[in-house]
């Protein structure tokens, strides 16, 4: 009986006195649920099953099971929206990411002057809301009077009358974006850079390896998970486009569909035509497009991490 | 393989702290020098200037009689092991060895070759296709060293390399670091904080203390004598004891120097050192007293010591606390104001609380001018300390 009474005794002193137990752990993670549930979860399985509805407006709907899906598989539109998407992606990686990296390595280096100052700078843009972003380059991008043409026609005799948003629509808003953004991604890469460590750099040196051998072999592998990581972000974030070309090209979708994005489509079905299944499957394509790009990242990551292994002596 | 010369070296940093300060040294070809000292005296920093990784403020450094001071690390012909290894995580033990080569465009083949007899000399075939993650500390140790070996530098540096091993893999990385210094004979510079690892691996040591070089010697030398106060505390496990003294008297006439003796007050108690201690004081001159934990007779209070003859002086003391490392023991011995440790065989009665009487044999008396970097004025004479404590404790 005493030994009994010495074991129930020494659990309790185990456990904290403040730890929760049972219900009371499900009411601390009762806001997030709650918040979750209205916000995320239940829009989401709306949206699964308004996809397998044919609707006009709120008021009329009938269900055609995964008729939606088929058809936009034959959507000509569809699939120019998602080439649009898409290429406008690619462009923002490859613009974006090695402008960032190469910022960031600028900026990396110590003694250099005002390099505050000029982290602060770049990072900026991402504080200006997309919509001022758009009416910002919508002047810089006029025909006779922006700010660009101007600086091209001074610097090698470009045409002055050169519609950008007519004739470059991918490449102003790949411009637009990477303004916004490139200081945003510098600062991730930046932070990854302060990890890469010293002594491995200096081994690199007295191997005999130069600039080029020295990011390849050191820097690179060691930034690798953020590298990865800020290309997920870039990614989503370009899949999403919406505002940007809605603003620059005054809510429509350029010559030719030309600056046409998924989500653009899906507003424009959805709101526009009044299609709100239609736009629903739009929406669950695009999250299977993500899906399997933030699949792919952890998977990556996550041979990196085994690669890497749990100890940081080797690196 | 190639002689080093420091001439003067020193480096100031930006915020004007001078950390290393006109260094001079010379380590002949094929010597194993080691560069000992505490935190921030000096030595990594002056590791680093002789790689070329930090840029001296002043002075010259000649590798192989050509003047490196503003080469390249690269280009100085050095090979460096790092205190984490600084392997390259994403290539395998065979790539990680074989990288030095591949920057200087070795071929494929001679690089294969290469890794191959190096592997087999550090034993490490079996890991050849391992990531450094996958090896344990003394694995990876042994990778940073392939990868110093394989291009056959002329100077193998090593910052504190065994720091991130346990006691027992750092013992017997050692043995085998010096082992391959016998075979290959590459001039070594070698920087630790360790006294124990420097005394076993040097041909010859530096002593650095705020970026000056104290004592550049033989380990025997270091030990015996050391060329100030500085330097005898840091050399020798466990350190040696000090006490301030002042001469209270002191024999005259140089050529009646065998009879002539020093009598020194101290917090132990009035003590006669030995004819021809503590050159140049004079009667009223404060001096430091410093004996070996391993020299000091310890008997139990009621067995006695005979003041007169080998004893510069016997204290009374009580056995404040009594480490037993098995054999011996390390006994801290309260003496008045004074705390003394002393390293003598173990013995049933030495016990916390035990009164005991402390013997310093004069032969074992070191006297320094005072302060921290006071200069050895004599002692270390007699040639190696014996543990006489414990082997007059075993007599007992």
């Amino acid at each position: 009986m005493s030994a009994q009474t010495s074991v129930a005794s020494s659990h309790e002193r185990v456990r904290p006195s403040s730890a929760p137990t049972g219900w009371q752990g499900w009411v601390l993670v009762a806001p997030f649920l709650l918040c979750f549930g209205v916000f995320s979860l239940w829009p989401l399985l709306n949206a699964a099953r308004l996809a397998t509805q044919q609707t006009y407006g709120p008021g009329f709907s009938r269900f055609v099971g995964l008729e939606n899906f088929s058809q936009l598989l034959r959507d000509p539109m569809f699939w120019t929206a998602l080439k649009n998407t898409s290429s406008f992606t690619l462009l923002s990686v490859l613009v974006q990411m090695p402008l960032a990296l190469g910022l960031a390595m600028l900026l990396n280096r110590p003694g250099l002057r005002g390099r505050g100052f000029m982290r602060l700078i770049l990072f900026s843009p991402v504080l200006v809301g997309v919509v001022f972003t758009a009416m910002i380059f919508a002047v810089l991008l006029e025909k006779r009077t922006g700010l660009i043409n101007i600086a091209l026609h001074q610097a090698i005799g470009w045409d002055l009358d050169f519609a950008w948003l007519e004739r470059g629509v991918m490449s102003s808003l790949v411009l637009a974006t990477a303004w916004q953004y490139t200081g945003f991604n510098m600062v991730y890469f930046l932070a990854a850079l302060q990890t890469v460590p010293e002594e491995l750099k200096q081994a690199a040196r007295l191997d005999g390896a130069g600039p080029w051998a020295r990011f390849r072999h050191v820097t690179l592998p060691a930034i690798r998970p953020v590298a990865m990581f800020v290309v997920l972000l870039c990614i989503i974030g370009s899949f999403q486009v919406f505002e940007l070309p809605y603003i620059l090209l005054n809510g429509g979708a350029g010559p030719d569909n030309r600056g046409l994005t998924l989500v653009m489509y899906l507003y424009q079905t959805g709101f526009q035509t009044g299609d709100l299944g239609y736009a629903a499957a739009i929406g669950w394509m695009l999250a299977l497009i993500l899906a399997t790009f933030g699949i792919a990242q952890r998977v990556l990551a996550s041979r990196h991490e085994r690669m890497k292994g749990g100890t940081g002596g080797g690196a | 393989m190639a002689t080093v010369q420091l001439s003067n070296l020193s480096k100031t940093f930006a915020d004007g702290t001078a950390v290393v300060r006109g260094v001079d040294m010379t380590i002949p070809d094929g010597e194993f020098c080691v560069l000992l000292g505490p935190s921030g005296c000096g030595k990594s920093t002056t590791l680093r200037m002789i790689a070329g990784l930090e840029v001296s403020s002043g002075g010259r450094i000649v590798i192989g009689g050509r003047d490196v001071t503003d080469a390249e690390p690269k280009d100085r012909d050095v090979a460096m092991v790092f205190q984490n290894y600084a392997l390259y995580p994403h290539l395998t033990v065979a790539e990680n060895i074989a990288f030095p080569l591949a920057m200087r465009g070795v071929d494929k083949a001679t690089r294969a070759r290469k890794v191959r007899e190096i592997a087999t000399m550090l034993e490490l075939d079996e890991l050849l296709g391992r990531v450094p993650a996958q090896l344990s500390g003394g694995q990876r140790q042994r990778v940073a060293m392939g990868r110093a070996l394989v291009r056959d530098p002329k100077v193998f540096l090593f910052d504190e390399p065994l720091s991130n091993l346990d006691a027992r893999l750092r013992a017997q990385t050692r043995r085998e670091l010096k082992a391959l210094h016998a075979r290959v004979r590459i001039t070594s510079v070698y920087v630790t904080h360790d006294q124990e690892e420097a005394m076993s691996l040097a041909d010859k040591v530096a002593v650095m203390a705020g970026g000056v070089i104290q004592q550049y010697d033989s380990p025997l030398e270091l030990f015996r004598r050391p060329t100030n106060r500085f330097v005898a505390g840091f050399v020798g496990t466990p350190a040696m004891n000090f006490v301030e003294a002042r001469v209270e008297a002191k024999g005259e006439g140089k050529g009646q120097a065998a009879g002539a003796q020093m009598v020194v007050t101290t917090d132990l108690g009035r003590m006669r050192l030995g004819a021809g201690s503590g050159d140049g004081l004079k009667v009223g001159d404060v001096c430091t007293l410093g004996i070996r934990p391993t020299a000091i007779d310890v008997r139990r209070a009621v067995a006695g010591i005979e003041e007169e003859g080998e004893h510069a002086g016997v204290a009374q003391g009580v056995i404040e606390s009594c480490d037993l490392l098995g054999e011996v023991s390390d006994l801290w011995i309260r003496c008045g104001t004074q705390a003394v440790l002393a390293r003598v065989r173990t013995q049933d009665w030495m016990r916390s609380g035990e009164a005991c009487l402390v013997g310093m044999p004069r032969a074992e008396m070191y006297v320094f001018e005072p302060g921290s970097m006071g200069k050895r004025l004599s002692g270390g004479e007699s040639g190696m300390s014996e543990p006489r404590g414990a082997v007059a404790a075993a007599l007992a």
